[in-house]
């Protein structure tokens, strides 16, 4: 059903447990994921959107842990899992597209190979024996010559004929859900484009839910229907796209819109400094000693996601006053 | 380019190496000091004999008539006549190699299937206590005299629990004591090249591809992070067997094995020559060999390799 709940993450906590003391990456993340949409995932790195999707993918590990919280998947908290049950779950109902097409492919295994590993995984079948479908896979993300191209090897390919590989691996076994991670940060522009239409007309005509990760606020704009911006572990603002992008509710989103596109960035200002610390984060508000519009109470009262309008939220002071 | 043709163009371009390392064995050793007539003749011996016994080695002949003489014989199979024994070369090489390749196979053998295990649980587990004592009993492995950890186990096997025969090769049995003292040296490198290679490649970002398909931790292990991880250790496995097979002269000595190895000593003792020169040219026929099969298997592993490998032969 369309625009029912698919994906509950409820307070989720994933910390890493250094030598140096304890990195809350995601601290306390509640969010819901709606069948059939696209939401985004904006924020810079260290903003704890890779741990997020490490956590919902069942991937976190040592020194990492997940310490409370739940990720309802259908119904199921996945947290609750068994390493087998959920590695059941991976690769089939939630799969992955990796962000570099370089390192994300095995060196020493053919291209069909590694796509047909997706059945081997789920429906215990030789890869071998299925390289047949691996070729229909990659004739679905519109790989040129695929016969030829199932047969090669990764480093015989082009970079966008990589990530076209990687992409085939995430929609093999029709996942409900599809999550990528920057899946053109590493490619040239022109390919760019041609990836991310692959990618929404894969999603539409497989019927997926997409959780796109990006850095890129503007290319989230056009192509999610829904954007979580993500700031020290924590949610600073989510809502429905256009709103968020038009007139965005927390300075964070402002600083990000004013990072891309000549336009906006006249309109806002730069973001300055650098992410902090999630050892020792800023006291209050975590955004706040890089806060063009922070008053003294920021550094003091943590903010709350407060209800801008419904479903609209946004985790910042101005709105609590 | 085929593997076939490919090997083959490896083979022929091996001649001029084997050929260079048997002028420089020739010229080396004819540098050194004594006189191996005088050797053979004996010290009471007057200098008319000696000159004699030079005569009929030709050993009074110009160095270069000597060299290309010696290099006919060769390409003919002929590696001369062992001055001490005054019986053919090949045929004293052709009793000792058996030895020397037995126990370099076995020793390997049990090496690899110790080690590469050992630094397999290593990489996945570095901070346990079994990682530990992996790591421990490696260091000890390859860090003990060989003479030392050989003498150890004669005294513990063969004159305290009277096991194992001490020496010599007379029963089947009489590998085990000096296989085990060098697998344990050859054990202690695989492992530690084996672990340092599986936690590299277990932090690679294909790795976490394989995981993000479903596939379960055996095949991410097994086929994935073993085959990237085995580069690094068959190229130790090569070097290995390639020094065994130049026969391990220590553990030979320890436990008289009669081995390659032992045989060198006692040519190098009386300036026996023409053993010498056989035994060299043995040594780096096999080395060749085993760096083509070990050029190969990193072939057969590695396509990128096998693409540079088989363009550079065009």
């Amino acid at each position: 059903m369309k625009g029912e709940t698919l994906l509950s993450v409820r307070d989720l906590r994933v910390y890493y447990h250094l030598p140096q003391g304890i990195v809350k990456a995601v601290d306390g993340v509640s969010f819901e994921v709606r069948r059939g949409e696209v939401l985004g995932i904006a924020g810079e790195s260290g903003s704890g959107k890779s741990t997020l999707i490490s956590a919902i993918m069942g991937l976190v590990s040592p020194p990492g842990r997940i310490e409370g919280g739940q990720i309802i998947f259908e119904g199921r908290d996945l947290t609750k899992l068994s390493p087998e049950e959920y590695r059941r779950i991976r690769g089939k109902d939630i799969a992955m597209v990796f962000q570099d097409p370089v390192t994300y492919l095995d060196p020493l295994f053919t291209n069909g190979f590694q796509i047909a590993e997706v059945y081997e995984a789920h429906e215990g079948v030789k890869p071998k024996k299925v390289l047949d479908r691996a070729v229909q896979v990659l004739k679905m993300v519109r790989m040129a010559d695929p016969e030829r191209r199932a047969y090669s090897y990764p480093h015989q390919l082009s970079g966008g004929m990589r990530q076209r590989v990687l992409i085939s691996m995430g929609i093999a076994a029709r996942p409900k859900l599809l999550i990528a991670d920057e899946p053109t940060s590493a490619l040239d522009v022109t390919i760019q484009a041609e990836i991310i239409e692959l990618l929404m007309d894969l999603k539409k005509d497989l019927g997926m839910t997409v959780l796109f990760v990006s850095h890129d606020l503007n290319l989230l704009a056009e192509i999610t229907d829904r954007i979580m911006v993500m700031y020290a572990g924590k949610i600073a603002e989510i809502g429905p796209t256009k709103e968020v992008v038009n007139s965005p509710q927390h300075p964070y989103t402002e600083a990000l819109l004013g990072s891309f596109g000549f336009e906006r960035k006249k309109k806002y200002p730069a973001i300055k400094g650098y992410p902090p610390s999630l050892i020792t984060p800023p006291p209050g508000c975590r955004f706040h000693p890089r806060c063009p519009k922070a008053f003294p109470d920021c550094s003091k009262r943590e903010p709350r996601l407060i209800e801008i309008k419904p479903g609209w939220r946004a985790a910042c002071l101005l709105h609590e006053s | 380019m085929t593997l076939a043709k490919y090997v083959a163009k490896r083979l022929l371009q091996a001649i001029p190496t084997l050929i260079g390392v048997v002028l420089f064995m020739f010229i080396l050793i004819r540098m050194l000091p004594g006189d191996p007539a005088r050797l053979i003749a004996g010290i009471e011996a007057t200098e008319e004999d000696v000159e004699r016994i030079r005569e009929i080695l030709g050993l009074n002949r110009p160095l270069y008539v000597q060299f290309i003489d010696y290099m006919k014989d060769v390409f003919t199979g002929d590696l001369g006549t062992s001055i001490r024994f005054g019986t053919p070369v090949i045929g004293e090489i052709m009793e000792r190699l058996p030895y020397t390749i037995q126990l370099a196979l076995v020793s390997e053998f049990l090496a690899v299937i110790l080690g590469v295990p050992l630094g397999i649980m290593a990489a996945l587990r570095p901070y346990s206590a079994r990682g530990y004592l992996a790591t421990v009993f490696a260091l000890i492995g390859s860090s003990m005299p060989i003479y030392w950890m050989g003498l150890m186990f004669i005294y513990l096997f063969s004159v305290r629990l009277k096991l194992l025969p001490s020496s010599g090769a007379d029963s089947p049995s009489s590998i085990i004591l000096p296989a085990l003292t060098l697998s344990l040296l050859l054990m202690g490198n695989l492992m530690r090249i084996t672990k340092a290679s599986f936690q590299e490649v277990l932090g690679e970002n294909y790795i976490t591809t394989v995981r993000a398909k479903g596939l379960s931790e055996r095949i991410v292990i097994y086929r994935h992070a073993l085959k990237n991880a085995s580069v690094p250790i068959i190229t130790i496995m090569g070097i290995q067997l390639g020094t065994l097979l130049g026969g391990a002269i220590l553990t030979e000595t320890v436990f008289a094995w009669p081995g390659l190895g032992t045989l060198l000593i006692d040519a190098i003792s009386y300036r026996d020559y023409p053993l010498i020169q056989g035994i060299v040219i043995v040594f780096a026929t096999m080395f060749v060999l085993i760096n083509l099969i070990v050029d190969v298997i990193y072939a057969i592993i590695d396509p990128r390799v096998r693409e540079q490998l088989w363009a550079a032969e065009e």
